[in-house]
């Protein structure tokens, strides 16, 4: 057992064991204890595989920085064990196993490692026949965790949230930054991955206890600031435009919208590079600190401590503290810098070795750290020959750099330069919004880092619109944090970078060497970076090696792209609740209670038809139509877009807008209205009505509504006409009561004069109809005698139910979308977006009657003068099958073939009752548009059905059932 | 000959309201739900979303609409997207700069007196169909958070600002209001899209400790 | 996600907003040729710079200018029609 006494900031609770089993063995743990740090305080040390050679891995960054430890979890897969917090009852096995950890099967890849270099898979299974065989064996071995597919969906709630500085990071900058912007007034949000806030200040100790109480007194201050919210496990996905950045927690994420952001995130600590820097016991000396102080866990009994910076020199203090023998300082410098730190470590006894490192680690019998060879390194970092020394040890501590968490600053287009110095990336260039403080920065020494944190804070604050007067400056760096070389040839390699894809130095300089010399080259053909861990912990190191292979500096050779997310984000936070507005007019229930199968037309939910028992879909729409044509129906028609435009000069807009003329239309008149674009391409239509001088009443297509809208209020603002327009699409209802009974039926709820004299075709009347006050419509859509009732949308149910009381001795019974659209082409009308497509000019659908190009203006008539003199490429026709036609029959879309080329497509079709043939409308070349040409249209299958073209209307053709009747 | 019964006006609600009313009233002439069920009093003060769509409202805009208002007698407010509440309880919304939506309070009919003047030159009526919510309690704030990217903590009822927003997807016109010490929030949408905001919000509501409050248990809320 | 301010409603995340295009003078269709009449309706100019757009606040149907360097994503302005100093 390696538990150590309590820890002042340790997460555990000591008063709660957790019974968990690992690969099939119980353990216990403490709440509070990872996964890996509960195996680690049990002497389990081999804690998974690694992805290509399955090579035993133990704990290496403590930080999710790396994926050694990557869990399958019951249901849940991939759980970084580094990380996730151990729980009563888990069951867990590593990822990526033939037969266990233990003795993974797969373990044998290890000495196969000379036939597996880097990118090797673009060479090998080139071969067709085999490559089925190679997939399956892909799939098998190259995945990680296991899904499972009854796993239940889940959502949680989004949110949204605001405040005015948001900082990234909870360490010793990020507080001193929230408590700055505080108090200069601003609302402070500071989130941190980390179960509980205080970050490096709280672990990167060298055993100095008032070293810690600087961070732990700023968080104090933090947590008793009613200006400030502390969100602990809680990380910063992304940033996102304008300072929009997701986070993410345990059950949700909150999408926060900041006036200033100020990434205070740290830096990932890069492995060291030497031979079998993998084996378990070797870890970054970042994480042997979180073990001892988060976890109350001695990480080794004996180690050895490689040092390129004041850090591995208080790693080295730390073990100390904890227990631990440390057999030897190895300082890759060539000179160790003069420090109190070293002081104290000589003091104790320890050997501290300038211009060593680590030649190699050697392994016991289960793969485990048994010991290293040491050895001198010169100042180019090659290792002086004979110089090898064997050190006894079970712990290595890594601590040679740095590289600056700063996916966010990228995200957010910030300028970096690599300073020398530092050996690291520093921002050179941020945003406007965007803030830097702390190891992130640049900034490494701890009263540094708070004072960098202050800055950042007030500068964050006065962006946000606060009165800031401080001025602070943050003295420069004296020491460089990051070794330029941390990586130590051997010609047996073995010498990892990057963990997650299993890539050691020679994969590099084969890539290299094979041409791809440029970082986003090298990315994807090494995969460095791609692991899980998405280059954490190699990035920086694969850049310097990359720099040297090809002699550029690293400021030459540059980063790839840091890319959402920051961690892994479950899906069910992806999802969320979501929202699919819907639209119902005020006629649903009504429809619902008639039996109405819906349908999804845009927003809108309208009936398709209404079910009745026992009788098939087809049959039901037939009957609809039926019914229309034979005594009297009512369909809502309420999600047409309604429009009004008022004002003397309302006539003149309404001849601009469309293709027609409107000033000359009588009072009481209704008139087709068709609209085009800039490019005299058909953009909408419907009808006009004339309620008064200055008053017109119009409608449009369904879907058009909303944008005809606001297209046209843009128009009048660049027109300046004395008009106004209204949208009346959600606030009237409108139902057309169509059939030789609907003036019988009508004249039972009004008082209007309905007679034919009175009340003509095509013309537009107001008055009441069951004492609702209504405007209503003679138009000829379904070709029958009817009513187009336009009233205010409360009322909307109430005259439903009066006409369908009305109407019960004639018959009456609503009728749907699919009813209306078999009616409307027997009488040969077009649908716009069904009969037309975005290429459709009006000339091309007969409609030259109502393009009036003598108006001095209308938009679109510049564009179809223009056409008018070319000529058409095809004609809207009307067209029927053979009169005893078997068979499958066309559909939409199908095309027209003449002399084996395209000739056009079918845009209608339908089976119609009234005409006892299969009808449609189709687009021809214009050769073939006389009535009576056969042509042929083409199935899916290849084959071909025979058509002819004809008149329209098929039914009525000279509408004479809706202009009068007996 | 006349219809044989006046007409009844039917909420923009009512569809989706109907399979979980449990009491009914009529308010205003409109059918109202005064009930859900014995829940709904220990809803409000977590989340309640209420009913108001049984007010009278009509709307006019153009260069000549305030002109106009106040010549009916109507007080129109000082600021673009403000409201105010005149002396006899009616509501004036100023939406943007030249529209206005006026709310009657209970028994109230400037709306009737708009609807029966004639517009003038630079005015134009706009009808209204509106679904009109309460969100009340004191996880109404958290509700506007779940389904709206607009920061309802900028509007205060001492302010009496307004909001024309998008909330789960639909425009809504949005104020705050106070009582009791508390801020709630009224919202205005177009009914053909009420029913969809009335369920959702609900539905949002419902994971906070609410859901639907009917008439009878809106106390107060139902006055102003 | 990027914000947009409207000149009447205040600053509103994009997707309360819909985009028209540039404002682009057209040339006069009583005198111009079919080829510059072509060229207006068919091209536009991708180059980035700066560029005076319409955009709509669509929640309250609010139409505005919007003066926007595509080349460094940044909103400069925004006014009604007619406000331009």
């Amino acid at each position: 057992m390696k538990r150590l006494p309590a820890m002042p900031d340790e997460w555990l609770d000591r008063s709660r064991t957790v019974r968990f089993r690992f690969e099939g063995r119980t353990f216990e743990g403490l709440s509070g204890d990872s996964i890996a740090s509960a195996l680690w305080a049990a002497g389990q040390r081999s804690q998974g595989r690694s992805f290509k050679y399955h090579r035993v891995r133990g704990i290496l960054s403590a930080a999710n920085h790396d994926v050694n430890v990557m869990l399958q979890d019951g249901p849940k897969l991939n759980t970084r064990g580094d990380v996730v917090a151990v729980r009563e009852g888990m069951d867990l096995t590593a990822v990526n196993t033939f037969g266990g950890l233990a003795n993974d099967k797969a373990r044998h890849l290890n000495k196969l490692s000379r036939f597996l270099p880097v990118g090797f898979y673009y060479k090998a299974f080139h071969n067709k026949r085999l490559f089925p065989l190679w997939e399956k064996m892909f799939r098998r071995i190259t995945g990680l965790g296991v899904v499972d597919f009854s796993t239940p969906h889940i959502r949680t709630q989004k949110r949204y949230d605001f405040c005015d500085v948001l900082v990234i990071g909870a360490g010793p900058s990020g507080l001193a930054a929230a408590l700055s912007a505080a108090e200069a007034g601003a609302s402070v949000v500071v989130c941190d991955e980390n179960a509980r806030a205080g970050g490096s200040g709280l672990f990167q100790l060298g055993a100095d206890a008032a070293r810690r109480q600087h961070t732990a007194s700023l968080l104090q201050q933090v947590k008793s600031n009613p200006r400030i919210r502390l969100l602990e496990g809680t990380y910063a996905g992304a940033y996102y435009a304008d300072r929009w950045v997701p986070l993410i927690d345990e059950n949700r994420m909150t999408k926060m919208r900041a006036k200033s952001v100020i990434l205070a995130s740290g830096a990932y600590e890069q492995p060291s590079v030497f031979r079998n820097n993998d084996l378990p016991g070797i870890m970054n000396g970042s994480a042997m600190q979180r073990l001892i102080y988060r976890y109350a866990v001695k990480p080794c009994s004996t180690a050895v401590v490689l040092a390129a910076n004041a850090d591995g020199y208080r790693v080295a203090l730390d073990l100390l503290a904890a227990g631990a023998a440390v057999a030897a300082v190895l300082d890759m410098r060539a000179s160790v810098p003069a420090s109190p730190l070293a002081d104290a470590l000589r003091a104790k006894g320890v050997e501290i070795l300038g211009g060593h490192a680590v030649y190699e680690a050697h392994a016991d019998g289960k793969g485990e750290l048994a010991g290293v060879t040491a050895c001198r390194i010169d100042g180019a970092g090659r290792v002086v020959s004979g110089s090898q020394r064997r050190i006894s040890c079970d712990g290595v501590a890594m601590s040679t750099g740095w590289s600056p968490a700063a996916n966010l600053l990228y995200q957010a287009g910030t300028r970096m330069r690599f300073d020398d110095l530092l050996q690291q990336f520093v921002p050179e260039q941020l945003p406007e919004g965007v803030f830097a403080c702390g190891k992130v920065n640049g900034v490494f020494r701890l009263e540094s880092r708070i004072t960098d944190g202050q800055r950042a804070g007030l500068a964050a604050a006065a962006n946000a619109g606060f009165e800031v007067s401080a001025s602070i400056t943050v003295p420069a760096e004296t020491e460089s944090p990051s070794h330029a070389w941390p990586v130590v040839a051997h010609p047996d390699g073995k010498n990892f970078v990057d963990f997650d894809e299993d890539l050691q130095v020679k994969d590099f300089e084969n890539a290299v060497q094979e041409g791809y010399d440029n970082i986003e080259l090298l990315k994807r053909f090494s995969t460095v970076g791609m692991g899980p861990s998405q280059g954490k912990h190699s990035n920086m190191t694969a850049l310097r090696i990359l720099a040297r292979l090809t002699g550029k500096s690293p400021q030459q050779v540059g980063t790839t792209t840091a890319r959402p997310f920051f961690h892994p984000v479950p899906l069910s936070h992806l999802a969320g609740r979501g929202f699919s507005p819907q639209r119902h007019s005020p006629l649903h229930g009504r429809h619902a209670a008639a039996g109405a199968v819906f349908m999804q037309a845009g927003a809108w939910e309208r009936p398709e038809y209404y079910a009745v028992p026992g009788k098939s879909r087809i049959d039901c729409i037939r009957e609809e139509a039926r019914r229309v044509r034979t005594a009297v129906a009512l369909i809502d028609v309420g999600t047409l877009g309604k429009l009004e435009i008022r004002g003397p000069q309302a006539a003149e807009f309404l001849n601009r807008v469309y293709t027609g003329r409107y000033d000359n239309m009588k009072v009481g008149a209704t008139r087709y209205a068709v609209m085009c674009d800039d490019s005299g391409v058909l953009s909408d239509e419907g009808v006009v009505a004339r309620i008064a001088e200055d008053v017109f009443y119009f409608t449009t297509t369904s879907s058009g509504a909303a944008t005809v809208y606001r297209e046209l209020s843009r128009l009048n603002i660049e027109w300046k006409l004395d008009c106004g327009l209204i949208n009346l699409t959600g606030s009237y209802s409108a139902m057309n009561l169509a059939g030789p009974a609907s003036r019988k039926v009508l004249a039972q709820l009004t008082d209007m004069d309905l007679s034919s004299a009175a009340f003509p075709y095509l013309a537009v009347r107001t008055g009441t109809v069951a004492g609702i006050p209504a405007r209503m419509m003679r138009v000829g859509f379904v070709g029958e005698w009817g009513y187009e009732i336009h009233i205010p949308a409360e009322y909307g149910a109430t005259l439903w139910d009066a006409l369908m009381k009305a109407g019960e001795s004639s018959g009456i019974g609503p009728f749907g979308v699919e009813a209306q659209r078999l009616l409307r082409l027997e009488k040969g009308h077009l649908i716009v977006s069904q009969d037309t497509d975005g290429l459709t000019n009006p000339f091309e659908v007969g409609m030259d009657w109502a393009v009036k190009l003598d108006k001095p203006f209308f938009t679109g008539k510049r564009s179809l003068q223009i056409v008018r003199k070319m000529p058409l490429k095809r004609k809207l026709v009307g067209f029927r099958l053979g009169e005893n036609h078997s068979g499958e029959v066309p559909k939409e879309c199908h095309l027209i073939i003449q002399d084996g080329d395209i000739a056009g497509r079918v845009t209608s079709i339908s089976w119609s009752p009234h005409v006892g043939r299969f009808i449609g409308l189709a687009f021809v070349l214009p050769s073939m548009s006389e009535s009576g040409t056969a042509f042929q249209i083409r199935l899916t299958d290849g084959s071909m059905v025979n058509a002819e073209v004809c008149d329209t209307p098929f039914f009525d053709p000279k509408d004479e059932r809706q202009k009068e009747i007996e | 000959m006349n219809a044989p019964f006046a007409p009844n006006r039917i909420s923009p609600l009512f569809d989706e309201q109907a399979p979980h009313a449990a009491k009914w009233t009529q308010v205003e002439t409109m059918q109202t739900v005064a009930s859900f069920g014995s829940a709904d009093a220990a809803r409000l003060p977590l989340a309640g979303i209420g009913d108001l769509s049984f007010r009278r409202r009509a709307g006019v805009k153009g260069p000549g609409a305030a002109a106009w208002l106040n010549a009916l007698g109507i007080v129109t407010p000082e600021r673009m997207n403000s409201w105010l509440r005149m002396d006899d309880g009616t509501l004036v919304l100023r939406l943007g700069n030249t529209e206005y939506l006026v709310e009657d309070a209970p028994g109230g009919s400037h709306a009737a007196q708009m609807n029966a003047a004639a517009p003038a030159h630079g005015v134009y009526p706009v009808p209204r169909y509106d679904a009109a919510l309460v969100v009340a309690g004191r996880n109404a704030l958290e509700l506007t958070r779940q389904t709206c990217a607009f920061d309802f903590t900028t509007l205060s009822p001492a302010a009496q600002g307004l909001a024309m927003t998008s909330m789960v997807g639909v425009g809504v016109t949005a104020v705050a209001m106070e009582s009791g010490g508390e801020t709630y929030y009224r919202l205005w949408c177009d009914g053909t899209y009420g029913g969809y905001l009335w369920a959702t919000l609900v539905e949002v509501a419902s994971d906070l400790g609410g859901g639907a409050v009917g008439l009878e248990s809106l106390g107060r809320l139902a006055q102003q | 996600m990027k914000l947009m301010t409207c000149p009447i409603n205040g600053t509103r995340p994009i997707s309360e907003f819909a985009y028209w295009g540039e404002i682009r003078p057209a040339p006069d269709a009583d005198t111009c040729s079919d080829d510059q009449w072509a060229e207006y309706v068919f091209h536009r100019n991708g180059a980035p710079g700066v560029k005076k757009e319409w955009w709509c606040h669509t929640p309250s149907n609010t139409w505005f200018i919007a003066e926007r360097d595509t080349e460094k994503d940044k909103v400069l302005r925004t006014f009604l029609h007619g406000d331009d100093k």
